[in-house]
């Protein structure tokens, strides 16, 4: 079963830094390298947030769950984040057992991240 | 034995010129210590752990009586023999320190010979009696292990078979009992299985254990018939059985191809018989014990086991645990830890009683001897796929679809089939990536196959040996990015099927994974 990524920098979601992708399919060892170059890629310049919509992802292994963990690095070290949506009970297992979820901030739907956006935006904004 | 020289003596005297009397008569004999009164006495005997104690009665503080108390109440001095050195010389006071556990009582002014010798015969004492149960202590120890070494232990050949999961435990009260069980193919169709429980415990229990163990094999094996069986071990015994010995005893047979276990019980507990759905299954069960009477006869009964279906054999070891208020785990609580969630193979039915009865005994010692047989039936294959790959991306990505195909085909439920995938996709990567260095000419042999209630998935290759279980758990509690590299794929696995079974054959891996499919 194959994977395919849909990168997208403009979605309603997407404020500035803020960079959308959509998986789609298995995300296994075989499909893991090529969305670590696209998300690589997706990330170059300032972009803070990567926000994962995994709505359509039915199957996740430690493969996935690597690539996932790199790039939240990545953006941890630019002081950004990896947003999770729409994740379905299965790779929910996945990231369960391997106790990943308290690093990788997972949300039910976009509207939950919405939320969470506009209050990480008003604190910067009070903040300042 | 104990060379005498190296024992050492505790003097306690408040007098400092009877205390300078003694070290003088016995410093060159033996290793000394000395106390002036009845604390530092005891500190001193605590820490050092003296072979012999000369104790003086009457003392500022605590006097000799009370430290005597107190050393016959400590466990660790508890055997430390005390000698009463006193110029109370009325009989009250000998009888005082005599029921208080001193092992002598000498009046004051002494004979210094006499001192000596009695000391000296009290040190030989100890000595001989220490090393008599060190002796014995061996030969229960090395007793213990003949005795494991008679029921079998290694269940790796049932789960390369497939169709019978197996899992037993023998725990005895003591370092020896008097419980047996035994599985073995009599030949490639019939598993013949026993569990019985010798009636009393330790050295005479267990030497009954041996002879019933071997008798039943041999019976077993010569007539597959557990009725004759049993009819035959109850003649040996009953011959000639003056302390009137008996063993309740179950043997049974069991039709791999069918499900039927024929069997039969002399007086023993009725084995747990639950379906996959955790329902139990009424078991009937006849008999006397055996060896009590001679010329008794065994009827057959017979059950049919249903692929899915878990045995459960054990002795009363089990449901006659006792926790500190006296109560008894009994049959109730056996059943319904078996049936609120019954374990996924038989390693963990066995293991999740041995818990239950562990946790409601909580600490208090095991009274009786355990023994437990679990076993779980698979049955024939009903669908099978075999494929060959290389060690390639592509080839896994393949392996994934096919297994997916297969469920569908075989109406596996979609949870069990997701499970495996990613177990399956772990195992190849794994071989892939460290086993074969990603050379595309390593081989990989899959072998995907169906039974009623479980599905399993045998993996192959010839890549450098490694073994799954070997690989430590992984740092869950780290930060990702901490953690080793390549360690969350095969605890992942263990997480999601059921077992995991490794083994090198020749020059190959061999992986098994077995996953408990939903019932239809």
């Amino acid at each position: 079963m194959p994977l395919s990524v849909r990168v997208d920098r403009g979605s309603p979601t997407s404020g500035a830094g803020i960079v959308h992708v959509t998986l789609d399919g298995s995300l296994d060892s075989t499909t893991a390298p090529a969305l670590e170059r696209e998300l690589a890629a997706a990330l170059e310049g300032d972009v803070r947030a990567l926000v994962l919509d995994l709505q359509r992802l039915v199957f996740l292994s430690s493969a996935g769950v690597r690539v996932i963990a790199a790039t939240r690095k990545t953006l941890a070290a630019r002081g950004g984040k990896v947003l999770m949506i729409n994740m379905q009970p299965p790779v929910a297992k996945v990231f369960e057992i391997i106790k990943a979820l308290p690093e990788l901030l997972a949300f039910k739907d976009i509207q939950e991240l919405d939320d969470y956006l506009a209050a990480m935006q008003r604190k910067v904004r009070e903040g300042g | 034995m104990k060379d005498l020289a190296s024992c050492r003596v505790l003097i306690v005297d408040d007098v400092k010129t009877n205390v300078d009397l003694l070290v003088n008569a016995l410093r060159g004999d033996y290793q000394l210590s000395v106390a002036l009164d009845g604390e530092s006495a005891l500190r001193i005997a605590r820490a050092t752990q003296p072979d012999l104690v000369l104790l003086d009665i009457m003392m500022p503080g605590i006097d000799g009586y009370e430290v005597c108390r107190r050393l016959k109440a400590d466990a660790t001095t508890r055997d430390t023999p005390v000698v009463f050195l006193s110029a109370l010389e009325e009989t009250q006071s000998k009888t005082r320190g005599f029921e208080l556990g001193a092992a002598d009582y000498i009046t004051k002014p002494f004979e210094m010979l006499e001192v000596k010798a009695r000391v000296r015969a009290l040190l030989r004492a100890k000595a001989y009696q220490e090393a008599a149960r060190e002796l014995l202590l061996s030969e229960l120890r090395i007793a213990h292990e003949i005795q494991m070494s008679v029921v079998p232990h290694d269940f790796t050949p049932w789960a390369a078979d497939g169709r019978l999961d197996v899992f037993a435990r023998l725990k005895p009260a003591r370092d020896i009992g008097g419980d047996l069980y035994d599985v073995f193919a009599l030949d490639r169709r019939r598993v013949a299985v026993a569990i019985g429980d010798v009636s009393g415990k330790g050295i005479p229990a267990s030497l009954l254990m041996m002879m019933t163990t071997t008798l039943v094999r041999s019976l077993l094996r010569l007539s597959g018939q557990p009725g004759t069986v049993l009819a035959a071990v109850n003649e040996e015994l009953a011959a000639d059985n003056p302390s009137c010995m008996f063993v309740t005893l179950f043997c049974g047979v069991l039709d791999l191809d069918t499900g039927v276990l024929t069997y039969a019980s002399g007086g023993h507990l009725p084995p747990v018989h639950i379906n996959r759905r955790a329902r139990l299954v009424e078991f009937e069960s006849t008999g006397t014990a055996v060896g009590l009477l001679p010329d008794i006869t065994f009827n057959h009964g017979q059950v049919r086991l249903v692929p899915g279906d878990t045995l459960l054999l054990y002795t009363d070891g089990v449901t006659e645990s006792f926790d500190a208020a006296g109560t008894c785990f009994g049959d109730e609580r056996l059943l319904t830890l078996l049936t609120s969630e019954l374990p996924a193979t038989a390693e963990a039915t066995v293991e999740a009683v041995l818990e239950g009865v562990g946790r409601f005994a909580r600490g208090v010692d095991q009274a009786d001897d355990i023994a437990m047989l679990a076993l779980r039936f698979h049955g024939a294959v009903t669908a099978e796929k075999t494929l060959a790959l290389h060690a390639t991306g592509s080839d896994v990505a393949r392996a994934l679809d096919v297994l997916r195909a297969f469920g569908v085909e075989n109406h596996v439920d979609g949870e069990t089939i997701g499970n495996l995938a990613v177990a399956l996709d772990e195992i190849l990567s794994n071989v892939v990536r460290h086993g074969y260095k990603d050379d595309p000419a390593g081989v990989i042999g899959i072998a995907l196959r169906c039974r009623a209630d479980v599905v399993t998935i045998a993996v192959r290759d010839r890549a450098p040996a490694w073994d799954p279980k070997a690989i430590p758990a992984p740092a869950f509690d780290r930060p990702l990015e901490d953690r080793p590299e390549g360690g969350m794929g095969v605890p992942l696995v263990r997480s999601l099927v059921d077992t995991v079974e490794y083994a090198r054959r020749g020059n190959e891996n061999h992986v098994l994974l077995t996953k408990r499919r939903a019932a239809i």
